[in-house]
């Protein structure tokens, strides 16, 4: 387990720099997916099943994945097309593949034989819920206005022509 | 599970009220677009919170595991309150120039100030963060707010982004003392190396915010940058508000005592104090002048926390919010949406007192009062500072202190000149003031006064 837990972390810093150091965004956000998903798989070496499985259904699968939309669909058009084609060339997912095959087996591995970590103590989904609505209900609650301010921030600074005039100034 | 009643709730009243108010704007919003309407209505809500913080008993109260609420945060938050309530009474007239989508200003204004509160009460790691983000959020929008102007979007650009380093620098801080104590409630747990380490990288990551010396590059730009009362926010309610969320830190936890750490926060002190004075004496800005002294008076106020005063930081800060937020609604009525940039440098401000003179004269009071002259409120929190700094004697700090209040004397006296300089005349756009203006600037600059020589009104 020990050995897993290392190699998951050599994952995530490798997957990191690999992230910072692309030029292409693309490039970068495939492997910041392969970052949380080894960090993931780091919760799971140490017993936190929920932690890693919020990891990777929220960030990896949701956010990320919302990210590489947003990314393909700002490039439409053809000649942006031919651009992507350029980009997203099969050997660009040589590496991280090769890094999300590796957490993968490791993943397999850790759920065959079956037998979670003695460190810290598993933490059940009830148990996250019951500890969310009872003591930390007002952290649920201003998380929530947390995003109310996010979302207004982000619909004013999403204005249509006041952002073009700023552009085309 | 911790027993939880809706009784308990009635402790936190002031944030009920801010978050419960910012829901119903945007809902308002959504059907009914109106300035005036928003403005009165979050005006309405802040002055009801600002009432709810000053008549609760002041006991210490638990709100489940996560706040905290003594006499000391109820001082903090009525602080909050007040930098809230003027900073939007100073928006109105400051955005009747913009035409569209003025009234998510106020919303966003109640959220952060609502993060303020939360952030001062927070008696666990999870509620810092939470109520650090809260206020610092809003505050990204709002400092990018006039889209337009470039230096505005910087600004908004620029604190995100720096912001966004130091929370990392925040969160590991706090992972690294959860690792060493098993909890991440406020409890006093001995110190170790790697709770050292994990406090130190607490500091960096809440010394940006209040921009001490090593962490206060982004200071300028994005005071200068950011529109009028949005720098007046982050001024005064923003930087108070994780003040005294450090100061709770500090207070709790017994690695900030160690001789190490005391060393570094001495040296922090020492370098904000000098550098802030010496970098304030080049400026042609009055809003960068202000944001480097600003670094300075941070410096101050770390005399008293290294002296175990309270009573010290907290008069030094109620001072230093009242003499800066005149100080911003001074300039807030000379600027509007967009044209900050050429409002508060020397030329613009030349000549001031045959132009206003009301103005020029509550804008000298507050300077005065920041350099601290007797009869203004500064003399008496430096006073307290300093006596704080003798008791204990930090005769290393004391020193910078006078060193640093020398060089105030000189830049905040030059501006002063400059206000009263007959300047040649611009006949050409003088903007009318609104009365609104005139009562938050002359209340503010007599509220200075008064404190000034009557000191007990809020000790």
């Amino acid at each position: 387990m020990e050995i897993a837990f290392y190699l998951a972390g050599f994952i995530a810093v490798l997957s990191t720099l690999g992230m910072i150091l692309s030029r292409n965004p693309v490039h970068g956000l495939l492997y910041m997916i392969v970052s949380l998903l080894s960090v993931a798989m780091i919760f799971f070496t140490v017993g936190a099943a929920f932690a890693g499985a919020l990891e990777m259904i929220v960030y990896a699968g949701a956010i990320l994945v919302l990210f590489v939309f947003v990314m393909m669909m700002l490039n439409l058009g053809d000649t942006v097309m031919q651009i992507e084609k350029t980009w997203l060339q099969p050997r660009t997912w040589i590496l991280p593949s090769l890094l999300s095959v590796l957490l993968l087996s490791q993943l397999v591995a850790v759920l065959w034989r079956n037998h979670l970590p003695a460190v810290g103590h598993v933490v059940s989904a009830k148990q996250v819920g019951i500890a969310l609505y009872g003591p930390y209900i007002l952290a649920v609650e201003l998380a929530s206005l947390i995003l109310l301010a996010a979302l207004v921030v982000a619909f004013h600074l999403g204005q249509k022509d006041e952002v073009r005039e700023s552009i085309a100034q | 599970m911790v027993p939880f009643s809706l009784t308990t709730l009635f402790h936190i009243l002031p944030i009920l009220i801010l978050s419960g108010a910012a829901v119903l704007l945007m809902l308002i919003i959504a059907f009914f677009r109106s300035h005036k309407m928003a403005f009165i209505f979050t005006f309405l809500t802040m002055t009801a919170a600002l009432i709810a913080a000053y008549s609760s008993d002041g006991s210490v109260q638990s709100v489940t595991d996560l706040l905290r609420i003594s006499s000391l945060i109820q001082h903090y938050w009525i602080l909050i309150l007040f930098s809230g309530l003027v900073c939007t009474g100073i928006s109105y007239p400051y955005l009747r120039s913009t035409t569209r989508f003025r009234e998510e200003w106020y919303l966003l204004l109640l959220v952060a100030t609502a993060g303020g509160l939360v952030l001062a009460a927070s008696y666990h790691f999870s509620m810092l963060f939470i109520g650090l983000e809260l206020m610092s959020i809003p505050l990204y929008g709002l400092a990018a707010f006039a889209l337009k102007h470039k230096p505005s979007l910087e600004a908004g650009l620029k604190y995100l982004v720096l912001s966004a380093v130091a929370s990392a620098f925040l969160l590991f801080g706090m992972a690294l003392i959860y690792a060493s104590t098993g909890s991440l409630s406020f409890s006093g747990a001995a110190s170790s190396s790697l709770m050292l380490l994990g406090g130190g990288l607490i500091l960096a990551g809440l010394g940006f915010k209040l921009s001490w010396v090593p962490f206060h590059i982004w200071t300028p730009d994005v005071y200068q940058g950011a529109p009028m009362p949005v720098t007046a926010f982050l001024a005064t309610a923003s930087k108070v508000a994780v003040m005294i969320a450090w100061i709770k830190l500090f207070a709790i936890f017994p690695v900030f005592h160690e001789q190490k750490m005391t060393l570094l926060l001495t040296w922090i002190a020492g370098a904000s104090i000098l550098l802030g004075n010496v970098l304030a004496v080049q400026q042609v800005s009055l809003k960068r002048l202000l944001a480097y002294s600003s670094i300075a008076h941070f410096g101050y106020v770390f005399i008293g926390l290294l002296a175990y005063n309270h009573a010290a930081i907290w008069i030094y800060l109620a001072t230093y919010v009242v003499a800066s937020l005149t100080a911003f609604a001074v300039l807030s009525s000379l600027t509007r949406m967009g044209d900050d940039q050429v409002g508060d440098h020397w030329v613009a401000l030349r000549g001031l007192a045959h132009r206003h003179p009301l103005l020029a004269v509550a804008l000298a009071v507050s300077l005065l009062s920041m350099a601290g002259i007797p009869l203004t409120a500064g003399f008496i929190g430096k006073f307290f500072v300093l006596a704080a700094g003798v008791n204990s004697a930090q005769w290393a700090l004391l020193t910078m202190v006078v060193i640093g209040s020398a060089i105030g004397l000189y830049y905040y006296l030059r501006v002063v000149s400059i206000l009263f300089q007959v300047g040649e005349r611009q006949e050409s756009a003088a903007p009318s003031i609104s009365w609104l203006n005139y009562f938050w600037v002359l209340g503010l600059a007599a509220m200075t006064l008064i404190l000034g020589v009557w000191p007990s009104l809020f000790v």
